[in-house]
């Protein structure tokens, strides 16, 4: 298997508490984790294979419900809705707080708007 | 960098795209007309349907909040119009008339056929079937719950039926707008006093899980001055408006006399007027700047030829072989802010003069009639008001709520529908039910757009389009309708002036999800929102 297949994915981890620091865990994909499926395909492979303490909202999958909002690569996205690319910084939303790691209290705003 | 593109053309300032959006990119400030709305209607749709012409369109979002369209287009004291931006212009959108515009010109069936939500079956009795009493019937009905009201009267409506004269509020409005209530599978049970004819513990025995006290302030206070008691044709505003809207007052000729500022006052002599009166007075103490009276009936009354003595006060009534024959009164000037946060009248010493009267009505306020509480621990305020948690509008038996009149004493109808909403959230959050939790937030925490956040560009001047009325001479012979609302064109010509002030304020583009996302390009209905991504 050549080196270059496998994707190199950063993500960062906090959970508030604990206590710790938030830090950048790396992980390496190989291609079937990866090549051709979406960013949240990538994250459930690390779900599924390397970390089960990993939190992240994972809940239609159809770009239609929002809650896999994520910043990728400093872009905020869906991350149901986009392929997955060979080097990836994932982190949580910044306008929002984290619950933990990927997961953030969407309902933190929603009260200026009703 | 991300762009959203809202087409302002095509925007009408739903919100709905702020209600989508996962990440809170929109800041939406709903209009200031909106905010001043007890119950929050969205003015904006509806009016911004009127003005493309689609008046089903326009009751159907008024009926999404208020079930009495018919009723507040016609006598709603409209807090709207005193917010509107445009009146900074030149005047304020008239948005009680366009509201009865939208009853009036809808096509087709007035309204769908209700539905309510199963389930739940705890009974919920209300006592009173007023403005408080119908809008918890109905908000309750539709969560499922079965709902009774009791009415000690033989008409149901509360004051809207005893209280404002026909003149101002068709019966047949009433009518058709309770038998909506009654479709959703409301009891309404007539000539049943709770207090009275059935008691708070009976309720309870009979298997009711709350009850809602929503009698409203149906007893006058008296003048307090010597030969009150004593005369014929002495009557407090109160029972003088019942008898006259229950078709019970004979008719009335000679001078009268109506003591108050309020829109009793007003009303009452502006029945008395319609009863064969050739003159009718009103005395009050303060000035027209104090007068609590809706404005527009005070000017209407005097156009009519209700004449209105202000800075005077009552002191004796004055009779003859047991009828009244006139009223001693004393002028009066005003003094430092009392409690009420009004200017105090002081009377002027050796200012007394007497007024001749065949018939006196005392409309100096009201309150809760005290019959009620007889016979059970329900805690009332020294003005027989009952006493209840401000945020709740519970008292303090368990599973009992008050609203309406008899909590604030007399107020207006969309404060009172405003009351009976807040009351059913309590009652069926007690239940265990869902209840209308959002809506409750929505009442508290939005705060209105302001003049420095629009821009506006330059609007050309135009003054409220004609409310129609019938002629003077016409109007005071019988109780008809006096105000006959816009025509179908000026109605959408008034809409059209609307300024549309609900905005997004802030867009936070910044955490906007770009293409991968674009929920609220796909939900809004009328495709204002396109979402480019440069670069």
């Amino acid at each position: 298997m050549n080196v270059t297949d496998k994707a190199i994915v950063k993500i960062l981890r906090f959970d508030p508490k604990v206590g710790e620091e938030p830090r950048y865990q790396t992980y390496e994909i190989p291609p079937e984790g990866w090549k051709n499926r979406r960013v949240i395909d990538t994250i459930r492979y690390i779900y599924k294979n390397f970390d089960h303490s990993l939190a992240f909202r994972d809940w239609c999958h159809a770009g239609l419900c929002g809650g896999c909002a994520m910043v990728v690569n400093g872009e905020p996205i869906l991350v149901c809705q986009q392929i997955a690319e060979r080097e990836m910084t994932i982190e949580p939303h910044p306008k929002f707080e984290i619950i933990k790691d990927l997961v953030v209290d969407f309902e933190m705003m929603k009260g200026a708007n009703r | 960098m991300r762009k959203i593109i809202i087409d302002q053309e095509k925007c009408v300032g739903c919100g709905d795209c702020a209600l989508i959006c996962p990440v809170s990119v929109y800041t939406y400030s709903p209009p200031p007309c909106q905010t001043a709305c007890p119950i929050n209607t969205d003015v904006l749709s509806y009016i911004s349907s009127i003005s493309q012409e689609k008046f089903d369109d326009a009751l159907a979002s008024i009926r999404q909040i208020n079930p009495f369209p018919g009723i507040t287009g016609h006598v709603c004291t409209q807090p709207c119009e005193k917010e509107c931006l445009r009146g900074e212009i030149d005047e304020p959108v008239a948005i009680r008339a366009l509201k009865r515009a939208a009853t009036e010109y809808a096509q087709g069936s007035q309204h769908g056929k209700p539905v309510s939500m199963r389930g739940r079956g705890e009974k919920v009795a209300i006592a009173g079937s007023g403005p408080a009493g119908l809008i918890a019937a109905h908000d309750l009905a539709w969560l499922g719950y079965k709902v009774t009201i009791f009415e000690s009267l033989p008409v149901a409506g509360g004051m809207l039926v005893v209280g404002i004269p026909e003149y101002r509020l068709p019966r047949k409005i009433i009518r058709a707008e309770i038998g909506q209530i009654e479709e959703l599978g409301v009891q309404i049970r007539l000539n049943t006093k709770v207090g009275k004819d059935v008691t708070i513990d009976a309720l309870f025995e009979q298997g009711y899980k709350a009850i809602l006290l929503a009698v409203g302030a149906h007893e006058s206070l008296k003048l307090e001055i010597p030969g009150e008691d004593q005369f014929d044709r002495v009557l407090d505003a109160v029972s003088f408006l019942r008898k006259v809207n229950l078709g019970n007052m004979d008719r009335i000729h000679g001078k009268a006399i109506v003591v108050g500022g309020g829109n009793s006052a007003i009303d009452s002599a502006r029945s008395l007027l319609r009863l064969g009166c050739k003159e009718v007075n009103i005395i009050y103490r303060r000035t027209i700047k104090e007068m609590p009276a809706i404005e527009s009936e005070v000017m209407e009354a005097e156009r009519e030829g209700v004449k209105i003595n202000y800075l005077v006060a009552p002191t004796r009534v004055l009779g003859k072989n047991g009828r009244v024959v006139g009223l001693q009164c004393i002028r009066t000037e005003l003094g430092e802010p009392d409690n009420s946060g009004r200017a105090k009248p002081i009377p002027v010493k050796g200012s007394e003069f007497s007024m001749e009267a065949d018939i006196l009505i005392s409309a100096i306020g009201q309150k809760p009639a005290p019959l009620f509480q007889q016979g059970s621990n329900l805690a009332v305020s020294t003005g027989d008001l009952i006493v209840v948690d401000s945020e709740t509008l519970a008292t303090n038996l368990p599973g009992v709520f008050a609203a309406g009149d008899a909590v604030t004493g007399p107020a207006s109808v969309i404060g009172a529908l405003a009351a009976g909403r807040r009351a059913a959230v309590s009652v069926s959050e007690y239940l265990g039910g869902k209840g209308l939790k959002q809506n409750r937030g929505k009442m508290m925490k939005a705060k209105a757009v302001s003049e420095d956040e629009i821009w506006w560009g330059t609007v050309p001047k135009s003054g409220r389009q004609k409310i129609r009325q019938v002629s003077i001479a016409e109007r005071c012979v019988n109780f008809g309708e006096v105000e006959l609302g816009l025509t179908g064109a000026s109605a959408i010509g008034e809409a059209r002036r609307c300024l549309g002030c609900g905005i997004f304020v802030h867009m936070d583009v910044r955490s906007c999800l770009g293409e991968t996302c674009k929920l609220c390009a796909d939900t809004c209905w009328k495709y204002a929102i396109s979402i480019e991504t440069k670069g």
